[in-house]
């Protein structure tokens, strides 16, 4: 974007004529808009940014970088931007804390990003468990007259293995009273009276 | 090429392929210039986890901003810039956030430094301290205006920094449009103090100034659009001031040595002067001033 200032000055040097009003410069009537670029708002790629920042870039694609810097009043600030920071950048260099530095080197645990489909599947699966659940749970048939409506036990052999806990396979309970369990240390296998 | 980079790539494959060690190398490697860029950009008690943010980012997505690394250009340079955008999509979410405000105090530390260039670059002089400041209040207020509603209008189009540093110029220049008597009476002893607005007279010589110069600069605009492209990257950069850029500093921004940076001006202005100075708008124009 073009000032007024910036035309003296440039007809100045074309000419070689001296600044006769220093005001002119910080005049209002600046015309820079009619001189400013078409802008589309261009986004410049970093690595070629800072590739074209350090010189790294080969003679076309400087050239296309140059027509893009051209074309966007807004990407020619960005670099400009850019170029700023980084003398700032290499002027006032600093030294990162130890401890900042360590926490970023430590390995990473790798959580792998949960892939679009993961839910598709999982409702798929979700209903298929439903389904399945449902299919398994059909009610029973009507029941038809006559009928009892409740189950009746049906005669059957006993079971080839009785209950654990049934009555069968408990012993019978002695004769003997029950006894208490002896208390105090003497009673205690290897137990010694303190202060013995 | 002057730099060398192949050991720098070399890193960047090997982290890319998830070589924990490689990582840790080049995390030492970038740490400082990434802490550097924090500390300029931030606050102090943000720059912390700012600087986590930006590492971690550098790690994000299998590594994807380091993918590009190609080694044609410095790793700090790269990262340096990577940082950049990192801070200032951060920046973005908070004023994209409900809590908008918030961002300001951000913003002010992210950009701030570029506000006060760009307003050197086109108010410059010593004489001109309390009209730059002016103008960084004025751009600040612009800014803040209807809920940020200027760096609200980002649409993603571009980048974000070139997209406030772009509306930034262009307060800058409604800023200067519109005080044309108070800056005169800054920089001119002969000035009537009495008054800082401009007499009717002295606004229609500007008027038929700025006529003239609009000519001027139509013709100006027509004949650089005739000039290649690193030609018309030159004039805007060397005009993207009051004042014209020494060939040094044309040189860093644009990557090229000095030696080429003065060929470049001596074909450019020499193609400018012999189109320019025959054109009768520009003739009108120099006889007025």
């Amino acid at each position: 974007m073009v000032t007024p200032g910036a035309i003296q000055s440039l007809f100045d040097q074309l000419f070689g004529e001296r600044d006769a009003d220093a005001a002119h410069a910080a005049r209002a009537a600046v015309i820079a808009a009619l001189l400013d670029s078409q802008d589309g708002g261009d986004a410049l790629d970093t690595a070629q940014m800072a590739a074209y920042l350090d010189a790294g870039l080969d003679e076309a694609g400087r050239a296309a970088f140059d027509a893009r810097l051209v074309a966007s009043a807004a990407a020619l600030h960005d670099l400009i931007g850019a170029a700023d920071l980084l003398a700032r950048v290499e002027a006032q260099a600093m030294t990162a804390p130890a401890e900042l530095v360590a926490a970023t080197q430590a390995p990473r645990r790798r959580i792998r990003a949960i892939p679009a489909w993961t839910g598709t599947v999982l409702a798929l699966a979700v209903a298929a468990a439903i389904a399945a659940v449902m299919v398994m749970r059909q009610p029973p048939p009507p029941a038809t007259p006559g009928q009892p409506v409740t189950a009746t036990a049906v005669p059957s052999a006993p079971p080839a293995m009785v209950p654990a806990a049934s009555l069968d396979t408990m012993p019978a309970p002695g004769g003997d009273k029950p006894k208490l369990a002896p208390e105090g240390f003497d009673a205690a296998p290897g137990a010694t009276r303190p202060g013995r | 090429m002057g730099i060398h980079t192949a050991h720098d790539s070399h890193l960047v494959r090997e982290v890319v392929k998830a070589d924990a060690e490689a990582w840790a190398r080049l995390a030492r490697r970038v740490a400082d210039p990434v802490w550097t860029t924090c500390r300029l950009l931030c606050d102090d008690d943000t720059a912390k986890a700012a600087f986590a943010e930006v590492m971690a980012a550098l790690r994000a997505d299998d590594f994807r901003r380091l993918r590009p690394y190609d080694g044609s250009s410095r790793i700090e340079t790269f990262v340096t810039l990577i940082a950049r955008d990192v801070l200032a999509e951060r920046l973005l979410g908070l004023f994209q956030s409900p809590a908008g405000h918030a961002g300001w105090t951000a913003f002010e530390r992210l950009f701030g430094a570029d506000l006060n260039r760009i307003i050197a670059r086109r108010l410059p002089g010593p004489d001109r301290e309390d009209i730059r400041r002016d103008a960084y209040q004025d751009i600040c207020l612009a800014l803040v205006a209807d809920d940020h509603r200027r760096i609200r209008a980002y649409r993603g189009i571009g980048s974000f920094t070139g997209f406030v540093l772009h509306t930034v110029d262009r307060l800058l220049i409604d800023f200067i449009r519109r005080i044309p008597a108070q800056a005169a009476l800054s920089l001119s002893d002969e000035c009537d103090m009495a008054s800082d607005r401009p007499s009717p007279e002295e606004s229609l010589l500007d008027d038929e100034d700025q006529r003239l110069l609009a000519q001027a600069a139509d013709a100006l605009r027509r004949t650089a659009e005739a000039l290649s492209a690193p030609e018309q990257l030159y004039l805007r950069i060397a005009l993207g001031g009051a004042e014209p850029l020494p060939a040094r500093e044309v040189a860093r921004l644009m990557g090229r040595p000095v030696g080429e940076i003065y060929k470049l001006k001596q074909r450019v202005m020499s193609r400018l002067r012999t189109t320019l100075e025959q054109d009768p708008a520009v003739k009108m124009w120099r006889a007025s001033v």
